[in-house]
């Protein structure tokens, strides 16, 4: 059985209640997704609501996924719509910084949180971004996707993925270059 | 620069040379060469820093409580297997009536025509699909859901079926190389400087130093894709170059000064 078709077949249990399955997919892809989130939008509290959309779209939709494509290309697609949509509905606005509120409950939460926030200059570099530079940025370098994989994930050429990439690297080096000279 | 000298500039900075013999003597006789170099190892440089960031433990616990509890609110649908012949049957219904109809809006009482109404009305439509999801809904995952911010790079039909904005920005642009764009008269004087240097500023804003506006578009059609009908962009080429088949003709939303696509 194909990776794709396992997946399938998860989400079809979980179209019939099986919290199990439904356990497995989240352990599976909830991080990576989150790290996309995170890094299109700049904003954990942005990010949370994105991955939280983008599961609950997966699960309802799941009927019209056919395994053509990997769960987890199909998911990440629909990870990057929802923060293209995010975007959209916030016009652009700088991102702002993490909030400071953490679960009391969670020793670890804190650590966690610090340990993924990134340098201004790379925060404010990355931000600064047109979307589809950013999410060429975020997928492939940050990511560490293949260009194919990516290419597949936007559901864009490989030939429009590299250029994206690599015009996208040209744009965050000139802003990083101008906070540089500030 | 052409396409096989980036794609070696790239591939130098990321590393992945087999032979770097040619790249390197590229970035060691072309100042331009060299700039993009630097700028690639620069952005390579910084996001090799950048962590990789999870969920807490209650981040998860919570994602997993919340979406469960809204899945369990409202059922998933679930693909219920139909016979053959019933999906066919809606097929051929559907042929039948597109054919009647070209058929009727062929007889004289309708020649000359609206033509497009007549290739809308025959354009395939998934069941069940509305325009406006172009943008967040998943959609099978055969079709390219492609980010709602145009790409480029896709041959003239996929992407004007999979993304209509993208065929909208390629018409245009052909416009444009054409000389057959239409821009907003000149009203001269203080009035006329005065939004040129707007849009100089907005083309710098969005990185394209180099380029000039030449007029500003809107989505006409705009409802129709679910977008906002009011957005506009400007239309901008490259100051230096002639116009000409290979002229790449990019557009920037006026009111956020970013690039939105670029036809090349």
């Amino acid at each position: 059985m194909t990776k794709a078709t396992e997946d399938a077949v998860l989400l079809a249990r979980v179209a019939d209640g099986d919290h199990e399955a439904f356990t497995e997919i989240m352990r599976t892809h909830e991080d990576r997704v989150f790290s996309v989130c995170l890094r299109i939008l700049g904003n954990r509290e942005r990010a949370l609501d994105a991955t939280q959309e983008t599961f609950l779209t997966a699960f309802r939709k799941a009927h019209q996924f056919e395994g053509k494509s990997t769960f987890g290309t199909w998911v990440y697609r629909i990870a990057v719509n929802t923060c293209f949509d995010q975007l959209r509905k916030q016009k652009r606005r700088p991102a702002e910084p993490m909030p400071e509120h953490l679960d009391p409950a969670d020793p670890t939460a804190h650590e966690t949180v610090e340990a993924a926030a990134l340098r201004p200059e790379i925060q404010k570099a990355l931000a600064s971004l047109p979307p589809e530079f950013r999410t060429a940025i975020v997928l492939s370098d940050i990511e560490g996707m293949s260009l194919p994989d990516a290419a597949q994930t936007l559901g864009v050429p490989v030939g429009t993925m590299k250029s994206r990439v690599f015009r996208g690297r040209r744009l965050l080096a000139n802003h990083l270059g101008n906070q540089n000279t500030i | 620069m052409r396409k096989h000298e980036i794609e070696m500039i790239a591939a130098l900075a990321e590393g992945t040379l087999e032979d770097e013999t040619e790249a390197r003597a590229l970035v060691a006789s072309s100042g331009k060469a060299r700039s993009e170099y630097e700028a690639q190892k620069t952005a390579l440089n910084a996001l090799a820093s950048v962590p990789t960031s999870t969920l807490t433990d209650s981040e998860k616990a919570a994602l997993h409580r919340d979406i469960w509890t809204q899945l369990k609110a409202q059922p998933v649908a679930t693909k219920k297997a139909t016979p053959w012949y019933f999906r066919w049957s809606y097929a051929a219904a559907g042929l039948f009536l597109v054919v009647g109809l070209v058929a009727v809006l062929n007889t004289d009482g309708f020649s000359g025509g609206d033509d497009a109404a007549t290739e809308e009305l025959a354009a395939p439509r998934d069941a069940g699909e509305t325009a406006d999801t172009t943008v967040a809904a998943a959609g099978g995952d055969e079709r390219a859901e492609a980010p709602s911010i145009a790409e480029d790079g896709a041959s003239d039909d996929d992407a004007e079926l999979d993304n209509p904005i993208v065929g909208f920005f390629r018409r245009e642009a052909s416009k444009v190389r054409a000389g057959q764009f239409a821009t907003a008269a000149d009203t001269g004087g203080d009035e006329q400087q005065s939004v040129l240097d707007k849009q100089a500023e907005c083309l710098l804003r969005a990185d394209l130093e180099g380029y000039k506006a030449v007029g500003e578009v809107s989505f006409a059609e705009a409802e129709d894709f679910g977008l906002d009908p009011d957005t506009s962009y400007l239309v901008a080429v490259p100051t230096a170059e002639q116009l000409g088949e290979d002229t790449p003709i990019a557009f920037v939303e006026a009111a956020t000064c970013s690039l939105a696509h670029t036809d090349e």
